[in-house]
């Protein structure tokens, strides 16, 4: 590190242009000028119903749908009958000659495009086969046979509209088309009734987001009916009639309405659903009716049913059926599970609501789950509403409800999830065990669930459209939840930062945009759910600050909830709350593949000189010397006490041996009148006022390895050990993208810039972020950096030892197979 | 009458055999130029307390051995389970121990192949026991009986590299 004295004249052109850009402006698309260009060309043009501020516009709309629905669970056959009555009403200013309803169990039959554009690779499961090249795996066998065995897909019988006249259809795989015999004109209504029958999806070989499970042990079940009845399509400003398939992967959207539903099921089942039971007397017991009512005050979960009473009511069985009936008030779904296995616990959540000032928070799950279920479940249920509320508003529903359904994973419903996770019983010693991974993954599943009920179950994106718009936000916030659920929470594998977490993904080859449908996401995780929020926790921490980015994400759930948004609503609502342009931020995190590196280069540091030769040449003495040190070769010679020809003869030596080149003469004493005379008079008290303050001048430069622009909050550490917190906001790569210098003027000198030290901004490689660098890492450091290939030596050790991989499941395994007899 | 499938396993027999001829003619005059030895640096690594282990070992040799062991003709240094056959190869042959005689595991973190040597990754939590420690390697001497393994230890002042081989299998250190 140099400490030269600096020309004036430098130093001021250096003031007046803080930043030196290195290049010329870039003109090329995706230059420096492109990643700040604003979004104007890709964002849909304002109008009244969305407006240029994000919010909805002065004539908003959207439809309606209330249903009826009377149901028969029938176990014997794992098969729903159903007679259905759905009020349709248009509020859209179009008149429509037909609607569409949304037939999403019809993805299971044999001819839906779903199943049809399967590929080899996956078999359409969620459980991947395994193995390259032609490779068949015993779930994928399994699901085969699943498939051959049933047949899935709803049977409609006439729809008819409230006067009986049949009105005419046409099947499009997943989506009827219902011909009405007049237009339906704005705001007006229709209303529609048919009967229809499903059977009933095995979940665990097929892979479904409802379906009936099957416990072996005991030959009992449960039911979780999700996506279970045909459902109005969303129609739409922005897409007219939601016409993209149902492909499994894209979820839904669907209309606002108020539902009135009878679940008739077997007389012993317990019943958890979407609403308000309608007619507990009929149902509960009186002891559970009092349990109820003692859990709404209850400071931990209160026993509706108890365990050892679920193991004992799931032994008996009956022939006979007991209606249920649920009422849910302005809800975009309904979603129930049904079985004589569960235990159910409650809890009340009082929340500063004058309008919903009570929720009741329940778990419903088998003896499987436990003793993890009561012990965390609701706790999680209440946990996320707190939190949630927080951020956005109070939470809207009479109950917020959490099922263990399945193995692992997640599903929301309004007021009801779906989840997974439970312990495993040790085959030796038949004790019951759970994981770290199990504890915290359950823990963190319900609150991601729970979540969705805020996203996008009340804030009503359109996830087979847009899916970080849910998956995106709600795990953002389920970090958030997490984070103040317990310190060091491992949301994400082994981390808890989500921005140390994600730089794996986005140095990635084959990604694509967050931006991108739902149904052509390649890499679905981390682009739809983990990238988004490391975008928004870069957001909130860095780029906006806690106090604007709640604001502004406030207002955009406010909005826009049991209202519509759209990714252009969101982008506009932060920007139009906080004022802060992000246009930038958007392009690079939601549009782009770029990922952040910068690496920090050198430092060059000065300080000013007052080119007075009294104080400035001995200053010069000193740095030559320190620059120069005497030559070794010289110092020997006077230590061996060899004199040199001027020592031995004296009358050698003239001026030049008495005044070296820093001795101040007249000369220099004029050039520099003449130079304080010149100045004008604020120049010399600029001057003046600097060298007195003894200010040091330093020019950092920072590359942009990555491409995504960023900002880059830096530690300077000084001479005298001393640190400053500074942040260069993103604008400053506003005209050079790729590499800028950066002006620091400070009383003390810079010894060390480092920047992200507090991994604010998901940085890709932090070895390059100090500099003086740091000690490089060790080779095996390195390796174990590159998590991916780490990860593929370590699997491929424990599989040559015949250790069981971690998450590898039995029927996993590849079937062999050989080549076909002619 | 064979199906396309058996007539494209006999021409890639076809091609191994000839390949085989190449081998048997040229390959002992290729190999003469080079000594069979590998290089395992120990370092210790005062951030993570561990001592890193580093095993080196030239492609050719590790080719050589994978093919001495027999495993399938797609796993070579380049595949990753032909590195984990390497990696437990090391596991087996180069063994440490503490003053007190007992053995010592170091993890295998990993392996991957650089330029001209396949690289294995070991870590040993630093032994806290003061004393002489031991560490022996037949490493690939059943398949060059003049395999020479050296042992760097980086810690040692000056740093010391113990020559093992088929006539001295062990060698003694002692940690500062």
């Amino acid at each position: 590190m140099k400490h030269t004295p600096l020309a004036l004249a430098g130093l001021l052109a250096a003031t007046l242009l803080p930043v030196v850009a290195s290049a010329a402006v870039k003109t090329t698309p995706g230059q420096a000028d492109q990643r700040f260009a604003q979004l104007e060309q890709l964002l849909p043009t304002p109008n009244t119903v969305r407006t240029a501020s994000g919010a909805p516009g002065a004539q908003y709309w959207q439809q309606r749908a209330d249903y009826r629905i009377k149901v028969t669970l029938d176990e014997t056959r794992h098969r729903l009958k159903a007679r259905q009555s759905i009020t349709y009403m248009n509020r859209s200013p179009d008149t429509l000659s037909y609607i569409w309803l949304q037939l999403d169990q019809n993805i299971f039959n044999d001819n839906s495009i779903s199943r049809r554009s399967e590929v080899a690779a996956n078999s359409g499961t969620r459980r991947d086969s395994i193995g390259a090249g032609d490779s068949f795996s015993f779930a994928a066998l399994r699901r085969h046979h699943a498939f051959e065995d049933r047949e899935y897909g709803y049977e409609i019988g006439e729809v008819r509209d409230a006067g009986g006249r049949v009105l005419r259809t046409t099947l499009n795989d997943t989506m009827l088309r219902i011909d009405l015999p007049q237009p339906l004109r704005p705001g007006t209504s229709i209303e529609i009734n048919f009967d229809w029958e499903a059977n009933i999806v095995d979940e665990a070989p097929i892979g479904a987001r409802g379906g009936y499970e099957h416990f072996a042990d005991s030959n009992t079940y449960q039911y979780f009916l999700a996506q279970w009845f045909p459902r109005l399509v969303a129609y739409t400003d922005y897409t007219g009639w939601q016409h993209k398939q149902f492909l499994g992967r894209g979820e839904f959207t669907l209309e606002f309405g108020d539902y009135d539903i009878e679940l008739t099921v077997p007389a012993d089942h317990i019943v958890a659903s979407t609403g308000v039971l309608q007619n507990p007397d009929a149902v509960l017991t009186a002891t559970q009716r009092a349990r109820l009512k003692k859990a709404e005050t209850a400071k931990s979960p209160v026993f509706i049913v108890t365990p050892q009473e679920a193991l004992e009511n799931e032994k008996a069985g009956t022939n006979q059926m007991r209606t249920w009936r649920f009422k849910a008030e302005n809800v975009r779904d309904f979603a129930w599970a049904s079985s004589r296995k569960y235990i159910w616990d409650a809890m009340g959540y009082r929340q500063d609501d004058a309008k919903r000032p009570f929720v009741m928070a329940m778990s419903f799950y088998p003896n499987e789950g436990e003793p993890i279920w009561s012990k965390y479940s609701t706790h999680a249920v209440v946990h996320t509403m707190e939190v949630y509320s927080r951020f956005s508003f109070p939470y809207p529903y009479p109950v917020a409800i959490s099922v263990n359904s399945w193995e692992r994973g997640g599903m929301e419903y309004p007021m009801i999830t779906f989840n997974g996770y439970r312990p495993t019983r040790d085959e030796k010693s038949g004790k019951l065990t759970y994981s770290r991974n199990t504890k915290y993954g359950l823990i963190g599943v319900i609150i991601h669930e729970i979540g969705h009920i805020y996203f996008p179950m009340v804030v009503n994106s359109d996830e087979r459209q847009w899916t970080w718009m849910d998956e995106g936000l709600n795990t953002f916030l389920e970090y958030i939840a997490e984070l103040e659920w317990e310190d060091n929470f491992p949301t994400f594998g082994d981390k808890t930062n989500v921005l140390d977490f994600i730089t794996g993904y986005m140095q990635s080859q084959d990604q694509v945009p967050i931006m991108t449908n739902s149904d052509t996401i390649v890499q679905f995780g981390p682009n739809a759910y983990s990238k988004p929020a490391a975008a928004l926790a870069v957001l909130r921490e860095t780029v906006m600050g806690r106090e604007l980015f709640d604001h502004a994400f406030r207002e955009y759930a406010n909005r826009w909830k049991f209202k519509r948004p759209t990714p252009a609503d969101f982008f506009r609502t932060m920007e139009d709350a906080s004022g802060v342009d992000l246009d930038w931020f958007w392009r690079g995190w939601f549009y782009g593949t770029d990922y952040v590196d910068v690496s920090v280069g050198d430092i060059r540091a000065y300080q000013i000189s007052s080119q007075d030769p009294e104080k400035e040449f001995p200053l010069r003495r000193a740095e030559f010397a320190a620059d120069w040190p005497e030559s070794y070769s010289q110092r020997q010679n006077r230590a061996e006490g060899r004199q040199t020809r001027v020592d031995r003869y004296p009358e050698l030596k003239d001026f030049y041996n008495e005044n070296d080149p820093f001795v101040v003469n007249n000369k220099d004493r004029n050039q520099y009148k003449e130079f304080r005379d010149k100045l004008e008079p604020w120049e010399r008290t600029a001057l003046d006022r600097a060298i007195k303050a003894g200010e040091h001048v330093h020019f950092v430069d920072f590359y942009n390895l990555g491409g995504l622009v960023t900002p880059l909050p830096l530690t300077l550490t000084f001479a005298d050990g001393t640190t400053e917190e500074y942040q260069v906001p993103a604008e400053v790569w506003r005209y050079n993208a790729e590499k800028v210098t950066k002006l620091f003027i400070r009383k003390q000198r810079l010894v060390s810039v480092e920047l992200d030290r507090n991994h604010l901004i998901a940085d890709a490689d932090q070895s390059n972020n100090i500099t003086p660098r740091r000690i490089e890492q060790s080779r095996i450091e390195l390796f174990k950096g590159r998590d991916s290939g780490r990860n593929q030596m370590l699997d491929a050790l424990a599989e040559l030892k015949g250790e069981p991989k971690s998450g590898a499941k039995a029927d996993d395994k590849a079937i062999p197979l050989q080549p076909a007899s002619k | 009458m064979p199906t396309h499938r058996t007539r494209r396993r006999l021409l890639q027999l076809a091609a191994v055999g000839a390949a085989s001829v190449w081998l048997a003619l040229v390959a002992p005059l290729s190999l003469a130029h080079r000594a069979h030895v590998t290089l395992t640096r120990v370092t210790p690594n005062l951030r993570s307390g561990q001592w890193e282990i580093v095993h080196a070992i030239h492609y050719h040799d590790a080719l050589r051995l994978l093919a001495v062991r027999e495993v399938r003709d797609d796993v070579q240094p380049a595949s990753v389970e032909g590195r984990a056959r390497l990696a437990l190869e090391v596991e087996r042959s180069v063994r440490w121990f503490a003053p007190n005689g007992s053995l010592l595991k170091p993890v295998t973190v990993g392996a991957e192949l650089e330029g001209d040597n396949v690289y294995v990754y070991q870590e040993l939590p630093a032994p806290k026991i003061s004393g002489r420690y031991a560490v022996e390697s037949t490493l690939m001497h059943d398949v060059f009986p003049e395999q020479i393994n050296n042992i760097s230890l980086d810690f040692a002042v000056p740093r010391t590299t113990l020559r093992l081989s088929r006539q001295q299998t062990r060698g003694e250190f002692t940690p500062p």
